[in-house]
């Protein structure tokens, strides 16, 4: 018997000290989850602290913004409560034994004992809390110049990671770059997965010419540089967040297709497919149902890795000159803007610098501990 | 047996196409099956009978399979093989459903058994909501799954070979078949099973009327429940008749053959008579009677002239011996 099917320890009598610190009673009870959880309520209450004042201002100034990273911080606080509350919740912790595991809750097991894996989850979770709330944590507006006394000062208590040749503060520069890049890389793979899975399905599945047609262009595709392709786009239309999203995302999905349609080429000769047929369901249904499906644990896989590299290619295009464009921040840029004075300023490029180094390594841990975890060969 | 019968079967061909050229792995094949009547069609491995099945369906891969212009599948009348894919789609799982041999592998992994059941009830009647719960746990609960309300939501890969094989004869029952096709429906299964799903299959048939198309290797199968029995080899259909006479007095020597290859309980340590030789290639079927090679009474003429079905005393057999002897 696994532990899971043992009541939630604490649901029958709760323990007072959880309304204040949820999470304490599992910490004593020795489970890594309590500290996780009295941790992140601990870490983002004393955010709400520190930042009291600065909450009060964007209550005032009421931009969008603003709210939304005072509502995040709002919800993520009751999530956190729930989360260490949760025996209060549920009438009993006892799993149905006769109810199994889905293939995803068994992948989920494995995946949590993959602990690199588990460490780059937090990591990217910290980071996607760290830009919800954004605006609340940067201790400057990031835009804000200080020409006469501010300029190339290096990291200190009042600038954490100094600031650059406009005396920006570099802190909420990479903060708010972070939000930018992460953006870009997000949407960039979502066009990128769509795009290729549909035209990976759709050409392993009908097969025939419209396979060839499909594939060739593909190929088409593949055989231009992603760089050169990157820099002419945004060099003959104005760069903007949206071109280079779109851009990324146009040039990114031929892997995923190649990926999805091997995939469904071997997954639509399973007896499971051809059984679907023998059942009169049309090519559509048994294409998005029966298909789909069963191939899609490597295009999350490949989406995840996809995220750090066009991350990367953000970077790349911002380092050109190409991309983000100033005064907005993104992690390319600002290392492009701190490049010339890495001697004399070496924090202008080196923080952004960690900053998508550990991104895309957690990106990576992340996309690694997931192909492990999702390997149909690890049957159980 | 009835004037139109349920599924008629007429002069099927079925070729595949490779580097070598197109080779039909079924070569005039015709048989009928009857209202509520079983039908076992026997043969070994690549004798085309899993092809022939696939056919009536419209499931044969194209390319590389192709049903060649001549060929016939009738239900009640109506031609299938020329029919839209939409009729097509609605006689598939509606009036004749399939089960297949690998019940490891038949049911889809990422969907919850009771969830794939209800596709199909929903896809082949017009129950919805709560009552294609309903249906789905009674008939799990027919095909003997125990507990089937809590079974319904259980994973495949939570399910014994034989709990899947039955799920899947759930599935194949809930468009009310009037033929069920079963495919090898017992060979990846333990012998104990085999024979309880086998009586599944043949209680369903009595008490649904549906007829049962019994594709396998295994004439101890087709024994246990067949009417009628046709013994396919190397595309053809050799034999056919009443399966007690059949086995009483098999005509052509390649059914004799077969029958001679299973143990008989009542004469125990003795040595078991093989077939010499396997299947040929469709891509080299041999001249005149394709058994021929393999055959131990042979004429001169059976490797010239191909023989058709004739009567037999007990059976019709497509072999020359019986008009030699007479």
């Amino acid at each position: 018997m696994s532990k899971r099917t043992v009541p939630e320890s604490h649901s029958g009598q709760p323990d007072p000290l959880d309304i204040v610190f949820p999470g304490i009673s599992a910490l004593f009870a020795g489970r890594l989850s309590g500290a996780l959880t009295l941790g992140s309520w601990l870490s983002l209450l004393a955010v709400a602290w520190f930042r009291r004042r600065r909450i009060l201002d964007l209550l005032a100034v009421s931009q969008w913004d603003g709210i939304l990273a005072l509502l995040s911080l709002v919800v993520l606080l009751a999530a956190i409560w729930v989360a260490g509350n949760r025996g209060r919740f549920r009438s009993t912790g006892l799993r149905d034994p006769r109810v199994g595991r889905s293939p995803m809750a068994l992948a989920g097991r494995r995946f949590r004992r993959h602990h690199q894996a588990v460490l780059g989850l937090a990591l990217l979770a910290a980071l996607t809390v760290v830009t919800l709330l954004t605006p609340v944590l940067a201790p400057f507006d990031p835009d804000t110049l200080n020409l006469a006394t501010g300029r190339l000062l290096a990291p200190s208590a009042a600038h954490w990671m100094g600031t650059d040749e406009l005396g920006r503060d570099l802190l909420s520069r990479v903060l708010y770059g972070a939000r930018i890049s992460l953006t870009i890389g997000f949407l960039a793979v979502l066009i990128a997965i769509t795009l290729g899975t549909a035209i990976g399905a759709v050409a392993g599945y009908a097969g025939g010419w419209t396979d060839t047609i499909l594939m060739r262009t593909v190929d088409l595709f593949l055989s231009f540089p992603r760089i050169v392709l990157l820099i002419t786009v945004v060099a003959v239309f104005e760069p903007s967040i949206a071109l280079i999203v779109v851009v990324l995302g146009l040039t990114g999905w031929m892997g995923v297709s190649r990926l999805v349609r091997g995939q469904v080429l071997s997954v639509r000769e399973r007896e499971y497919v051809q059984a679907a047929h023998a059942l009169g369901y049309g090519p559509g249904r048994v294409l998005r149902r029966h298909i789909l499906p069963n191939v899609l644990t490597p295009v999350i896989v490949a989406a995840t890795l996809g995220i750090g590299n066009a991350i990367l290619a953000e970077a790349a295009l911002s380092y050109l000159g190409l991309g983000v464009q100033p005064p907005t921040a993104s992690w390319g840029n600002i290392i492009q803007s701190g490049g010339d004075r890495i001697i004399d300023a070496w924090w202008i490029a080196t923080f952004p610098g960690l900053a998508i180094v550990l991104t895309v390594m957690s990106f990576n841990l992340v996309g690694d501990g997931l192909r492990d975890a999702l390997d149909p060969r690890h049957v159980e | 047996m009835n004037p139109t019968p349920l599924l008629e079967v007429s002069d099927l061909r079925v070729g595949f196409s490779n580097e070598e050229g197109e080779a039909l792995a079924v070569d005039g094949v015709s048989f009928s099956v009857g209202a509520g009547e079983t039908l076992g069609i026997v043969g070994e491995s690549g004798c085309g009978k899993s092809v022939s099945a696939l056919s009536i369906l419209g499931l044969v891969a194209d390319p590389p399979g192709r049903i060649l212009p001549g060929s016939s599948v009738r239900l009640r009348g109506e031609e299938l093989l020329t029919a839209s894919p939409a009729r097509l789609r609605d006689v598939r799982g509606g009036e004749i459903a399939m089960v297949f041999q690998e019940p490891m592998t038949s049911l889809n992994p990422v969907l919850r058994v009771g969830d794939q059941i209800a596709e199909a009830v929903r896809r082949h009647t017009d129950l919805r909501g709560d009552a294609v719960k309903e249906r789905v746990v009674s008939l799990l609960d027919r095909v003997g799954i125990p507990d089937p309300a809590d079974r319904s939501r259980a994973w495949p890969h939570q399910l014994s070979g034989g709990m899947r094989q039955r799920a899947m004869i759930a599935m194949a029952l809930a468009g009310d078949p009037e033929l069920l096709i079963a495919d090898e429906p017992t060979t990846a299964l333990d012998v104990t099973i085999q024979v309880r799903i086998l009586k599944l299959l043949d209680d369903l048939r009595r008490e649904r009327e549906m007829a049962l198309l019994l594709i396998t290797h295994d004439l101890g199968v087709v024994a246990q429940v067949a009417d009628r029995v046709a013994v396919m080899y190397a595309g053809r259909i050799v034999e056919e008749g009443r399966s007690e006479n059949l086995f009483a007095r098999p005509a052509h020597p390649y059914t004799a053959g077969l029958l001679r290859s299973i143990p008989d309980p009542d004469r125990p340590g003795e040595r078991l008579e093989a077939i010499p030789g396997s299947v040929p290639s469709p891509h080299d079927w041999p001249s005149g009677c394709r058994f021929h090679p393999r055959c131990t009474v042979a004429l001169d003429r059976c490797l010239r002239d191909s023989p058709s079905l004739m009567e037999a005393p007990a059976t019709r057999a497509a072999c020359w011996l019986v008009e030699e002897t007479p």
